[in-house]
């Protein structure tokens, strides 16, 4: 093989949602890969599929949703399937996650530093003392100052962007092969994204943990990934380096979306946006699911699903991609 | 009406808050205060977008609060048409309250879930004292000036988008018919690809039916797409204030520079992240209440004072 085999690979995933007496799909056939120590970014609108994908990777899927077919390959074990106690060994240890409301991922009641030393106590084998010094250096990696002082803190003595910084230090307190960052800075003010964007790369770099980094803002994604996937309605639409995807995007969802980022400097008059809304989980879907919102569709677009068109590297599904 | 060519001004306005305090404290009045809002005056000409930009915690709600009469400022006016409406009484402050309304950020809590959609308007358009028939055809013109179709009317509020309940929410306000509309984060809970209608939508607002609006965000982009005028609020001051044009081009204060810079720029962002390393600015939010808290190092009373010693932190990427 000329590639190495990827940390994550993800084929075909469907994930399927009980209405009334039947499952419906609303992840329809993801496929998606991380190398290790990659940063990928995965991009879509509320109801694209993209936060599910993630909970999947993880079996924390909510109540009433399952996955319905498709593998999810994580370092050489499929993990759909996987015994409560054999995801448990990877979930939190392996695999981490940072969720966009670090508030309600934090246990209120318990200091910080007690937190990260349960998880890691739990997870790892470590000593008392190794584990003190260890958090006050996971604190200082995430940028956080003082941390003898701060590990006394409980997560309502802190802003929103020095949660989502102890949220990061607890997740990769454990050392994970793979981060999954659901909407990290969508919470927080622009000052402060910055500064968290920032922290993820740098603890990306120094520590080499491949990240899956999920947004509904490309220019974000932008800042800090090497791949992305575009999602829509269920289904990896579009998918490149970030370099292709911004400057030849092939998938006309991934254009548009990119005109409708409030950008800096782009004159005034009207904002351009995206007219309609995305399917609701519970429409039957005909032809491409972008179709009555895309201003390029065509009366084949109506009523044929898109073929996927390859290129190394880069893939689109779509009549026009060629 | 007497106009001193002004339609909406605010005069130093000041709204303080007091800290926790002991009893000492509260038997000498020497409670710690901290103001929210710490002198702003502002004069906003009709017709106009006006554009509030600025963090959590830098008062720009608290000061939406006091241009919709919600709560009082500790010192200061708010004169509306040459009067000031702190003296308005009866009649005249009804008027004042049907004039200036306000849209909220979060369109989950602002409508009761037990209301369909037409009750919500039915009920707005009552306080008019408008009835009846001439009420539903009200209704129908207001569901059609923010572009829904009449059969959401029938809908809870649970079961339409984000974005179409940010457009019932405009709607209620458009049914006392204001002259001014404030409308606080009206798109920072919505998609990027959707958060164009709901800005546009005020825009045509603006245009058709010559709403002020008063747009409050955190968001620089949106508000110079659409604004004709800026001012960039931090720790309870406004620190600039201008055109589009002046505030993105020409920077006057340290504190819009930094705004500036932690946009999102996509690719550009990345390539110049690579190459200088400036990953993190230092300072911000809530600062205040840090200080009263965590008061001990010396970085957290630089960080405590805001703007003043905003501190640029540069980490070494190799």
């Amino acid at each position: 093989m000329m590639r190495p085999e990827p940390l994550l690979r993800i084929d075909g995933l469907h994930i399927a949602f009980r209405a009334g007496h039947q499952w419906r799909d609303v992840v329809r056939g993801v496929d998606l890969h991380v190398a290790p120590g990659e940063v990928v970014g995965l991009v879509g609108e509320s109801g694209s599929g993209k936060s599910l994908t993630a909970l999947a990777i993880l079996q924390v899927l909510p109540a009433g949703a399952r996955v319905s077919s498709g593998r999810i390959v994580f370092d050489g074990t499929d993990l759909v399937g996987l015994s409560q106690k054999a995801m448990n060994e990877r979930r939190g240890r392996d695999i981490a996650m940072i969720f966009q409301d670090p508030l309600t991922a934090l246990n209120p009641v318990i200091p910080i530093g007690r937190q990260i030393y349960d998880s890691m106590r739990t997870h790892q084998t470590i000593s008392h003392k190794a584990a003190l010094a260890r958090i006050q250096e996971l604190l200082e990696l995430v940028g956080i100052r003082h941390p003898r002082e701060r590990m006394r803190a409980y997560p309502h003595e802190l802003s929103g962007g020095m949660r989502q910084r102890v949220m990061t230090a607890l997740a990769i307190s454990s050392n994970p092969k793979l981060l999954i960052a659901d909407e990290p800075t969508t919470a927080l003010d622009v000052t402060v994204q910055a500064q968290v964007i920032g922290m993820l790369d740098r603890i990306r770099r120094e520590l080499g943990i491949a990240v899956l980094f999920i947004s509904h803002n490309l220019d974000l994604i932008a800042e800090i990934c090497d791949r992305v996937s575009v999602m829509y309605a269920g289904k990896v639409v579009e998918s490149s380096t970030v370099e292709t995807v911004f400057e030849a995007p092939r998938h006309p969802y991934t254009r548009q979306l990119l005109r409708c980022i409030p950008r800096l400097h782009a004159g005034t008059g009207p904002m351009p946006t995206i007219p309609g809304l995305p399917p609701r989980f519970d429409t039957d879907l005909v032809g491409c699911p972008f179709a009555p919102r895309c201003d390029e569709a065509r009366d084949l677009c109506r009523t044929s699903e898109p073929p996927t068109w390859r290129e190394p590297g880069h893939l689109a599904v779509c009549w026009d991609a060629t | 009406m007497v106009q001193d060519g002004r339609f909406f001004e605010l005069r130093d306005i000041r709204k303080e808050y007091v800290l926790r305090q002991s009893l000492l404290q509260r038997l000498t009045k020497s409670a710690p205060r901290v103001a929210a809002v710490d002198g702003v005056s502002l004069s906003i000409e009709r017709g106009a977008i006006f554009g509030l930009v600025g963090e959590s915690g830098c008062g720009k709600s608290t000061l939406a609060q006091i241009i919709v009469r919600l709560i009082e400022p500790t010192a200061g006016e708010v004169v509306y048409r040459g009067v000031d409406v702190a003296r308005l009484k009866g009649e005249e402050e009804r008027a004042f309250r049907h004039a200036v309304q306000m849209v909220f950020q979060d369109t989950g809590s602002s409508l009761n879930p037990r209301k369909r959609i037409r009750r919500v308007l039915a009920e707005a358009v009552k306080a008019r004292g408008v009835t009846g028939a001439m009420a539903e055809g009200e209704i129908k013109t207001l569901m059609h000036q923010v572009g829904l179709d009449t059969q959401l009317l029938q809908r809870f509020p649970h079961e339409l988008s984000g974005g179409q309940r940010q457009r019932v929410g405009i709607a209620r306000a458009l049914a006392m018919k204001p002259e001014v509309l404030v409308a606080d984060e009206p798109v920072s809970a919505l998609d990027v690809s959707l958060q164009g209608q709901s800005i546009n939508l005020l825009r045509d607002l603006n245009r058709e039916l010559g709403l002020t609006i008063i747009l409050i965000s955190h968001d620089l982009a949106v508000v110079a797409r659409v604004c004709t005028q800026i001012g960039v609020m931090n720790a309870g001051k406004v620190v600039e204030r201008g055109s589009p044009h002046q505030v993105l081009l020409h920077p006057v204060d340290p504190y819009t520079r930094m705004l500036l810079a932690s946009v999102p720029r996509g690719l550009a962002g990345r390539n110049h992240r690579s190459k200088s390393g400036i990953s993190a600015i230092d300072g911000g939010r809530g600062a205040r209440e840090r200080l009263a808290r965590f008061g001990t190092g010396k970085g957290d009373q630089q960080a405590a004072l805001g703007v003043d010693r905003l501190k640029i932190v540069t980490t070494k990427i190799d």
